[in-house]
């Protein structure tokens, strides 16, 4: 090496203002930003992931009735709302009728601040759902899907208007997420919907990295932050 | 000279590493991996149920590579873990048997807190959770704080030590010189740190007060569905998961730590870098446990 050739006490001077500037530009920023920027992704929001969709079902003169809405569990999710509700697998590995109808009737007791993860906007005017009805919960290839239906207050023309079902739990506990294609039932007429899923936009991280921090007992700051990352249905009726 | 030339490759290495990776990325793509590995615990627990051959072999994989995509996350310790490792003179292979320990016994107290509260008190599994998220972590990120207060005071004692000594050794110039060749320095005068079976014990408790989330969903479900056995078994080997990863934190501290006092000892720096590093770390344990405490109450 040729450091022999410089005197120790310059190359002491050396290390010194190396070692210095090191913990004053790289170490200390860097040891700073890691430990700001850590999500917690143990405990993070959302808590449960679930998949599904929003079917619409027409009455014969062309008009929207109701929203049926399917949530499909995960797999694990689905074994924990099991045993939480103090069910067990049978040994075919699915659920007993008795297990079935008791898990549906627990199921069908919503929180009062249930906001029925269907979100309907015409012309960007929010729709009004009557409160969950016909609840259906059956275990299909180790996942749990529940279904239910949500009348609207008043049947509703959709032709020429600008109508959209947004697929979102309002605190973001539960992450939705649009896996149905949407289903007409009834007299639709000339209607088509497309599926508009949430893109990611980077803006968002900030946001998601501050979600990550809550704890399943907490509610987010902005009380309807589910909207932000939403998967959509976009209607449109001829 | 060499030695030291090889220390501050690695260490620039090892920087160069923790700046070019996306932390927040990793922490999602984790997140992910943390999903498919659920659902394939939940087909080894029905696969369990319906008396499949090779049914452990598939929970236990499952498990295993959960309990190390999740500690890959914050909390588990594992800052706790790399902190040590940097701000105290603890060898690689304790670091490492504290590290598997702690995510072992872990393991073991969610066991116990689980089938304990079915068993003996009839604990229902809202309360189970609400025990481990309000409780148990709080608690735990409390300890590991205090852990981090430890590091700070230590360090700055051993900075008021340093200057005493300098001053009291200013005209013995060939003093530093003398003792300060090597990474040896600062191990021998130091004194000893974790070394205590009793401060082992501090560190391991501290992260293992807080069972992990997934571990107790699994064993409520093990409860329930009457799979007792395989779901303790297959929470342990979750436990081996987390400990493969918080040792190689335990690794890769001591080794940075090491890297970091060759390439400082021949500007006679290398003390005050240690304790240094022993403050921010401390003082880094301490914002960031502190942080998870308010989260969490």
């Amino acid at each position: 090496m040729g450091a022999s050739i410089i005197h120790p006490a310059l190359w002491r001077k050396a290390l010194r203002a190396i070692w210095c500037a090191a913990c004053l530009f790289v170490i200390a920023p860097m040891t700073v930003t890691m430990t700001v920027t850590m999500p917690t992704p143990a405990q993070a929001h959302p808590h449960v992931f679930i998949d599904g969709g929003v079917d619409l079902v027409f009455d014969d003169e062309t008009q929207l009735t109701a929203l049926d809405v399917t949530w499909l569990y995960d797999e694990f999710e689905t074994l924990y709302l099991l045993a939480a509700h103090g069910l067990s697998l049978n040994d075919q590995g699915g659920l007993d009728e008795g297990d079935r109808r008791a898990l549906q009737e627990a199921l069908s007791v919503w929180p009062e601040d249930f906001d029925g993860s269907a979100h309907m906007t015409v012309n960007g005017e929010a729709v009004a759902l009557k409160w969950p009805s016909a609840p259906q919960v059956h275990l299909i290839d180790g996942r749990l899907r529940s279904e239910f239906t949500r009348a609207l207050e008043t049947p509703l023309t959709l032709s020429g208007q600008d109508a959209e079902i947004a697929f979102y739990e309002s605190t973001y506990f539960f992450a939705f997420k649009i896996t149905n294609t949407p289903r007409f039932l009834g007299g639709a007429g000339l209607c088509a919907a497309k599926v508009v899923p949430f893109t990611p936009d980077p803006d968002d991280s900030p946001l998601l990295a501050k979600l990550a921090q809550l704890g399943r007992e907490e509610i987010p700051q902005d009380e309807n932050v589910g909207a932000l990352f939403a998967d959509r249905i976009a209607l449109s009726c001829g | 000279m060499r030695m030291m030339w090889i220390g501050l490759l690695g260490l620039a290495a090892l920087i160069a590493v923790a700046l070019s990776l996306d932390w927040g990325a990793l922490a999602h793509w984790a997140l992910d991996q943390q999903r498919a590995f659920q659902t394939q615990m939940a087909g080894g627990v029905r696969a369990l149920k319906a008396g499949e051959p090779g049914a452990y072999l598939a929970l236990f994989a499952a498990t295993g590579a959960y309990g190390f995509v999740h500690a890959l996350g914050p909390g588990h310790g594992k800052y706790l873990v790399g902190g040590v490792g940097l701000g105290s003179s603890v060898s690689a292979t304790r670091l490492v048997g504290i590290a598997s320990a702690s995510s072992l016994v872990q393991a073991l107290w969610a066991i116990a807190l689980v089938y304990g509260g079915f068993a003996l008190v009839s604990l229902t599994a809202q309360q189970m959770t609400y025990l481990a998220e309000d409780i148990l972590a709080p608690a735990s990120y409390l300890a590991i704080a205090a852990v981090g207060l430890i590091l700070v005071w230590r360090g700055v004692r051993q900075i008021r030590k340093d200057r005493a000594q300098t001053h009291h050794h200013h005209h013995d110039h060939h003093h530093d010189e003398d003792c300060g060749c090597g990474a040896h320095g600062p191990t021998a005068r130091e004194i000893a740190n974790v070394s205590s079976l009793r401060e082992a014990i501090a560190l391991i408790t501290s992260v293992a007060i807080r069972p992990c989330t997934g571990a107790i969903f699994l064993l409520v479900i093990a409860w329930q569905m009457d799979l007792h056995m395989a779901g303790a078994l297959a929470v342990i080997v979750m436990g081996l998961g987390t400990a493969a990863l918080t040792s190689l934190v335990a690794l890769s501290s001591v080794t940075a730590r090491k890297l970091a006092l060759v390439t400082a000892a021949p500007s006679g720096l290398h003390t005050t870098v240690f304790s240094a590093s022993r403050v921010c770390v401390g003082v880094a344990i301490i914002w960031l446990s502190l942080g998870l405490l308010s989260v969490a109450l």
